[in-house]
């Protein structure tokens, strides 16, 4: 993400990084048992959100431009998008046979695909690839 | 309850199975149940029904519950159903509908050993006799609940099921209106289960939460399915792909059946116990609800933290699992 010349450094992701790293290489091996899983939950909850602050606005961008393009709207934000291509596709419009449906798949996958790489990158490697 | 200790219950124990006194040896809270309340109780009887030294569980609604799910006097039906069915379940003993004396109805049932955590069971090799004994244990628990058939007078709280496919889309379609978000990857899934909505089959007990996790296994064997506040009636192909989705392996994504062990150990001993085949074909469709109903249970969950009702890192951090649903559910159903 571009750093904001109004925000003091290190920015947000590099603070979760460096703070989750403390919680992982230093605390929790000193943690009881019983606190582990909290602690681990903690770690977790840390990555995601600093895989989100550090998200490229740009491949996002591009993603809504996607749709827009897969819907043929010529406006309309990513949330306006969503949605219409939600209630297209139970109404049926990318069945089977229909033309759009290859792209509308391949633009699903993307999505899903950007979506776990911020909540779970893992996943990813899971898939294949 | 139970904060303030057993006394109340233990009187009404006593009186329910007709002992003069029983003397604690053992009170302590069990670890787990956000929406019910699981207590060890041993207690030493003098006489009654259970005389002697007993080892006992105490479940109850926590305090702060908005309970969604089955009663605990309907919880405890459908484990004496299932206990009368020959299926591994800790037996159900008494059952308190009457809430003065705790404070909250209650069951008491045996405790039953071994372990549930899913994340232990499907590293071991050895438990519940290695993993394709246990694989093959599991098809033999599942198939004896699928013989608990309706009509059934205990179970009449279970609302009448036709059409479990339809009752499923039903359900996602419903949640996916109360969302907050768009969630086209989702609506996608529901799609293609709307398009190959199969025809009725055989209406059983379906468990619906059948899964590692779920149940108690010591080194030799599984002890206890638990957790039974979801059954419902339904297809048994429901309970079969819900225990071989791959959202609920823990990670272990080899071994299919659960986590534990091969699909085919689990089959064969489905099979062998309920003399029904297992139509190989139609599993697919059932596990891509199994990994929906997942995706919707894990938004719903996550939603309870962001409106405040409920702020809880696990609620949180179960939403984050979503993304990884759906590119199973791609996976599942991308091309059909």
């Amino acid at each position: 993400m571009a750093e904001s010349m109004l925000h003091e450094p290190p920015d947000a992701a590099d603070l979760l990084a460096t703070a989750r790293a403390v919680l992982v290489g230093t605390l929790l091996p000193e943690l009881p048992e019983a606190l582990r899983f909290p602690a681990l939950m903690v770690a977790n909850a840390m990555a995601i959100a600093g895989r989100a602050a550090a998200a490229d606005p740009e491949a996002e961008a591009a993603l809504t431009e996607g749709l827009r393009a897969l819907l043929d709207a010529a406006d309309g934000d990513a949330e306006t998008l969503m949605r219409r291509f939600a209630r297209a596709i139970r109404a049926g419009a990318y069945d089977p046979d229909m033309p759009g449906r290859a792209a509308a798949s391949a633009w699903l996958v993307a999505l899903a695909r950007h979506r776990a790489a911020l909540s779970n990158p893992k996943a990813l490697r899971d898939a294949g690839g | 309850m139970t904060e303030a200790g057993p006394a109340g219950a233990i009187a009404w124990l006593c009186a329910a199975s007709g002992a003069t006194d029983a003397a604690v040896l053992r009170w302590e809270r069990l670890s787990g149940g956000a929406i019910q309340q699981n207590w060890r109780l041993d207690l030493q009887f003098e006489g009654g029904t259970i005389p002697g030294a007993q080892s006992l569980v105490l479940r109850t609604d926590a305090p702060s519950s908005v309970s969604v799910s089955r009663t605990r006097a309907e919880e405890f039906a459908l484990l004496r159903a299932a206990f009368a069915a020959g299926v591994s379940v800790p037996e159900p003993l008494f059952l308190c509908s009457d809430p003065t004396v705790t404070g909250r109805p209650f069951f008491v049932m045996r405790r039953a050993e071994g372990i549930a955590a899913g994340h232990r069971v499907v590293k071991s090799e050895t438990l519940g006799g290695g993993r394709e004994a246990l694989a093959t244990a599991l098809g033999r628990e599942l198939a004896r609940i699928h013989t608990i058939r309706p009509p059934r007078a205990d179970l009449a709280f279970l609302p009448p099921v036709t059409d479990p496919a339809g009752r499923l889309i039903g359900i996602f379609r419903a949640a996916l209106d109360r969302a907050e978000r768009p969630r086209p990857v989702l609506e996608w899934a529901l799609r293609h289960l709307e398009r190959r909505r199969p025809a009725p089959g055989e209406i059983v007990l379906c468990h619906n939460d059948f899964r590692t996790g779920n149940y108690l296994v010591t080194e030799a064997r599984i002890t206890a399915v638990l957790d039974w506040e979801f059954a419902s009636w339904g297809d048994r192909l429901e309970d079969i792909g819900w225990l071989c989705a791959r959202c609920w392996r823990f990670g272990n994504t080899a071994q299919e059946a659960g986590g534990v062990g091969s699909r085919a150990a689990f089959y064969a001993g489905y099979e062998a116990a309920s003399g029904w085949t297992i139509d190989r074909a139609a599993v697919p469709y059932w596990e891509a609800a199994a990994t929906l109903r997942w995706a919707v249970i894990a938004i719903e969950q996550a939603a309870r933290h962001v409106s405040g009702a409920e702020q809880n890192l696990e609620l949180a951090l179960t939403g984050h699992i979503v993304p990884e649903l759906e590119l199973d559910l791609l996976a599942m159903v991308g091309e059909g």
